[in-house]
C-alpha cells in the first residue's frame, strides 16, 4: 500500500524540481538576451520575476478566499489555510521584490529608486507584514481569526491597485510595461520559459500550502487533546474533592 | 554566457534546498498524522 500511495505523488513531486530547474537553466542559457534593455544579458531575471509576482497575487486571492470561508463557517482550518497562503504571498512578494532589485541594479544603476512600482511593493510587503504582527497581538483564538480574516480582506483589495492600477497610472516610472503580453515585447522564447516559471510555482506554491495547512491542522488537533485533557482532569479533581 | 554559469547556480541551489526541506516535511507530517491516528484509536480502544 505504501508503496503504490506514495510512488505516484513522489515522481509528481521529482517531476516539479526537473520543471523548476529546466526553467532556470533555459532562463539563464536558452533565451537570447532581451533587446530593447540598457543590460541585455541581465534583463533574463525577468523569467524568475513575473512568475514570482504572479504567484503572490494567486497567493494573496486563497487567503482571501479562505478569509470569506472563515467569516461565514468560522471554522479554524479555513483560518489556517488563510494565514498559511498569506504567508507564502508574503514570500513570493519578497522574492518578486528581491529579482526586481537586482534587475534595478542591472537596469537603472541602484538596487532601489523608489520607482512607482517599488514603491508599491514595499507598501505591500508592510501590509502583508501588519497582518501576521496583528495575528501575533491577539491571543484569543476565537478573535484572532475573526480579525485576521477580516484584515486579509482588506489587505488583498489593495494588491491590484498597489501592484497594477497605481504603477501603471504613471508614466513617471523605470519599469517596463506590456513586456510581456504584447507583440512587440519580449521574444517568443521568453514567453515559452515564463508560463513555464509560472507553472512550475503555481505547483511549488500548492505543495508548500499543502503541507504547512496539514501541519497547522495537526496542531489544532493537538491543542484540542490538550484542552480536553486538563477539562477531563479538571472534572476528575472536582470529583474527588467533591467525595472526600 | 559562461559568465552565467555561476549565477545561474544561485537559483538552482535555492530550489533543490526548498524542495528537499518541503519533500522532508511533508514525510514528517505523514508520519505525524499516522501516529495522531495510533493514539486516536488507542483512546477508542481504552474507551
Amino acid at each position: 500500500m505504501t508503496n503504490a500511495s506514495t510512488f505516484g505523488p513522489a515522481i509528481g513531486k521529482i517531476a516539479l524540481l526537473l520543471l523548476l530547474c529546466a526553467t532556470t537553466v533555459a532562463g539563464f542559457l536558452w533565451l537570447p538576451a532581451a533587446k530593447g534593455f540598457p543590460q541585455p544579458e541581465m534583463a533574463r531575471i525577468v523569467v524568475f520575476h513575473v512568475p514570482c509576482a504572479i504567484v503572490a497575487d494567486i497567493a494573496a486571492a486563497v487567503a482571501a478566499w479562505y478569509a470569506i470561508v472563515y467569516l461565514r463557517r468560522r471554522r479554524f482550518t479555513d483560518d489556517v489555510k488563510s494565514s498559511v497562503s498569506f504567508g507564502l504571498a508574503l514570500l513570493f512578494s519578497l522574492l518578486t521584490t528581491v529579482t526586481g532589485a537586482i534587475f534595478a541594479k542591472s537596469q537603472w544603476g541602484g538596487y532601489w529608486n523608489w520607482d512607482p512600482k517599488q514603491t508599491a511593493i514595499l507598501m505591500l510587503l508592510l501590509i502583508y507584514v501588519a497582518y501576521f504582527a496583528l495575528r501575533a497581538a491577539v491571543d484569543d483564538p476565537r478573535k484572532r481569526a475573526s480579525l485576521s480574516a477580516a484584515y486579509a480582506l482588506f489587505a488583498v483589495v489593495a494588491v491590484p491597485f498597489l501592484t497594477y492600477i497605481l504603477p501603471n497610472s504613471t508614466d513617471q516610472t523605470l519599469h517596463p510595461k506590456n513586456v510581456i503580453n504584447t507583440r512587440d515585447g519580449l521574444d517568443a522564447s521568453y514567453k515559452i520559459v515564463l508560463w513555464a516559471g509560472v507553472f512550475g510555482l503555481s505547483l511549488f506554491y500548492f505543495w508548500a500550502f499543502r503541507v504547512q495547512v496539514a501541519l497547522g491542522t495537526l496542531e489544532l488537533r493537538l491543542n484540542e487533546r490538550v484542552r480536553r485533557a486538563s477539562q477531563k482532569s479538571v472534572a476528575h479533581a472536582v470529583v474527588v474533592e467533591a467525595r472526600k | 554566457m559562461p559568465a552565467l554559469i555561476p549565477l545561474m547556480l544561485v537559483p538552482l541551489i535555492i530550489w533543490i534546498a526548498v524542495w528537499a526541506y518541503l519533500w522532508s516535511l511533508d514525510a514528517k507530517v505523514k508520519r505525524l498524522e499516522r501516529e495522531m491516528q495510533r493514539l486516536h484509536a488507542g483512546e477508542s480502544e481504552d474507551l
